[in-house]
């Protein structure tokens, strides 16, 4: 479980204060869709929650753990054992092939090993079984996402981070990736939280998060709806 | 990461390649040059250690002038003024009392060997063509113990002179001037007696050219007799047991003797400072050559740094820390520079292993070179440290960056 509160964020140059106290909750197992115009801070926030950032004021749990509280080690690790990444570029490491790159946030801990058939599995799961040894050169755009997203999931992550996954796809892979996404969540232990400025992923979520100059004018559980504060 | 590091090196081959030529080079350069320059002091000095004392005693030359005279001829006189001054030298140079000097150094510890000499500038002289030079009256078996002679010989041996009677030993440079063969007489006079025929029983070369063309060898009685200063001698070699001691060793003789006593080095004084200007040239063109390699790691680490920004914010993004991060660039500075360090290693050796079989100069069977580990180990390690120290810079700018940074700048 995720818990925001009163979470600000203003940068110095220009000072401008992007997030104006936002206070939320996200359940395990939710597939969390943050949407709103371009401006209205939903990659910040994202960012902010996702350790990568770090809030100018307010505070964020994650299980009850406070952010701001774990050493720096600590932070990398949890980041390593329970966030996965994905963003609206691929950013695939250019040196390496589809399974390498999926297997390099297990060689942080030295597992690439034990977690190789896991990274076989994966990218079975997203379709690239037979471009195991292939460059990211050699994959196409939705190819590379895929790539990403098996990257994201190898350590079994609880909570996964998306910055406009479908950003720079076509519809047809777009709808691919969100399928596969949504198909995460439905252990119902692991949560997605993607960026999205596409209407119909949008209404995939079973938890949505809009947002508007910087303060939240949506929050809703599907079939429940909590008043913004 | 250093599966990562591999990957980048392997990835931009043209640039790692030219790097670690760059490092080989530069190692190659400092390893020959230390081999073969080292190689050749040692030669020498070896040379100057060896073939001559490490100490040697010999008497002072004392010349006469009016101040010798005066207090002893006109002791009451306050100013003496001489018609014709007194000017030239005592008629012998000698040391006063050797078997003081004897018994002195038989006690002291340090002392392996000593060997009386007797030295005097003469004129060979064979068949219508003289030549002036120094003849050494030697003690053949003491001289064998003080000195590497032995090891010079070319025809001969040095013990050969023991059996006194007239017999000398040459040096090939002034056997071949004076057109002599072994067992021709060679007739040596000192300018005030009588030449007399000493027998060539030996040819030894040094590689002092002036030392070969003019030096001979004999028993050091058939010196002092041929030359009439009878049971004299001029100097005393001394080998000690540690050449490092010489120069303590000299100072407290040279204290209580009115002789004069030098260690090896202070009577090779300017050699030794050549050798000290080589050196520094020698360090600073190594340095220079390392200098720029060091500047190719730096400035090609420092570019991959700018176009590697995004992968390494996907990196902190799976967790990877700034540690890492250093680590990953480090690492590459660190397998290019031992790597160039390795190769630069073999290609000094090659180097020095074909200089060795030239031949220059007067050595006998090609240049000397040094093949010490401690050069091979200081390349090394100044091609390792100087891939370290430009790679830590561009390495620690990398594992400042932050991720967020990376991640929202975008393509």
């Amino acid at each position: 479980m995720i818990k925001a509160v009163d979470l600000k964020k203003s940068f110095n140059n220009p000072p401008l204060e992007i997030l104006h106290g936002l206070n939320f909750q996200i359940n395990d197992g939710s597939f969390v869709s943050v949407t709103g115009r371009s401006g209205s801070g939903k990659s910040t926030l994202l960012y902010c929650i996702s350790t990568l950032d770090a809030p100018t004021s307010g505070q964020v749990f994650f299980d009850g753990q406070e952010l701001g509280e774990m050493s720096s080690e600590d932070l990398h690790e949890f980041r390593n054992q329970k966030m996965g990444f994905i963003f609206q570029f691929h950013y695939l490491l250019p040196e390496l092939n589809s399974l390498e790159n999926v297997l390099m946030p297990a060689r942080k801990t030295g597992r690439h090993l034990e977690k190789t058939e896991r990274a076989k599995e994966l990218l079975k799961i997203v379709g690239l079984e037979q471009k195991l040894d292939r460059l990211p050169r050699e994959l196409s755009g939705g190819e590379q996402q895929r790539v990403a997203i098996a990257r994201s999931l190898i350590m079994n992550p609880k909570y996964l981070f998306a910055d406009e996954p479908t950003g720079n796809l076509d519809s047809a892979n777009g709808e691919l990736v969100m399928e596969i996404l949504k198909s995460i969540t439905r252990d119902g232990k692991t949560s997605v939280i993607y960026v999205t400025h596409d209407p119909d992923f949008a209404a995939m979520a079973d938890h949505s998060i809009q947002l508007a100059d910087g303060r939240i004018i949506l929050d809703e559980i599907r079939g429940q709806t909590t008043p913004p504060r | 990461m250093l599966f990562l590091a591999f990957r980048h090196i392997f990835a931009r081959k043209r640039q790692s390649l030219l790097t670690l030529l760059g490092v080989a080079l530069g190692t190659g350069t400092f390893v020959a040059f230390a081999a073969i320059m080292t190689g050749f002091q040692d030669y020498i000095i070896d040379q100057l250690v060896n073939n001559d004392a490490h100490v040697r005693i010999s008497a002072k030359e004392t010349f006469l002038s009016s101040a010798t005279f005066t207090p002893q001829v006109f002791p009451s006189a306050q100013h003496v003024f001489w018609i014709t001054p007194p000017s030239g030298q005592k008629e012998s140079s000698k040391i006063t009392y050797p078997l003081s000097w004897y018994s002195r150094l038989e006690k002291d510890s340090r002392v392996l060997a000593f060997a009386p000499q007797l030295s005097s500038s003469v004129i060979f002289s064979k068949s219508g063509i003289s030549k002036g030079g120094a003849l050494r009256g030697v003690t053949p078996l003491s001289q064998v113990r003080v000195t590497n002679i032995e090891k010079y010989m070319l025809q001969g041996r040095f013990q050969d002179l023991a059996a006194a009677g007239n017999r000398v030993l040459v040096g090939e440079g002034l056997l071949n001037k004076m057109g002599a063969r072994m067992g021709d007489n060679l007739l040596i006079s000192d300018g005030r007696n009588a030449p007399i025929p000493f027998k060539i029983i030996g040819v030894f070369k040094l590689g002092i050219v002036n030392v070969d063309d003019s030096t001979a060898f004999a028993h050091i009685r058939d010196v002092q007799q041929a030359i009439r200063r009878p049971s004299e001698i001029s100097d005393i070699a001394i080998r000690l047991t540690d050449v490092e001691d010489a120069q303590v060793f000299a100072a407290q003789y040279a204290a209580l003797a009115k002789e004069k006593v030098l260690s090896w080095d202070q009577a090779n004084e300017s050699i030794l400072s050549v050798f000290s200007i080589q050196d520094f040239t020698r360090s600073f063109i190594s340095i220079a050559i390392m200098v720029v390699a060091a500047f190719g790691i730096y400035n090609i680490l420092n570019i991959v740094v700018n176009q590697k920004r995004k992968d390494i914010g996907i990196l902190r993004s799976m967790g990877f820390d700034g540690n890492d991060i250093v680590t990953l660039f480090l690492l590459q500075g660190v397998v290019l520079g031992s790597c160039g360090g390795t190769l630069g290693l073999i290609m000094g050796f090659t180097v020095s292993k074909y200089v060795g079989t030239l031949k220059i100069g007067g050595m006998m069977g090609g240049m000397v070179i040094n093949y010490s580990p401690s050069i091979y180990i200081t390349g090394f390690l100044v091609a390792l440290g100087a891939s370290i120290i430009s790679s830590y810079l561009p390495a620690r700018s990398a594992g400042k960056l932050r991720p967020i940074d990376i991640v929202r700048g975008g393509e």
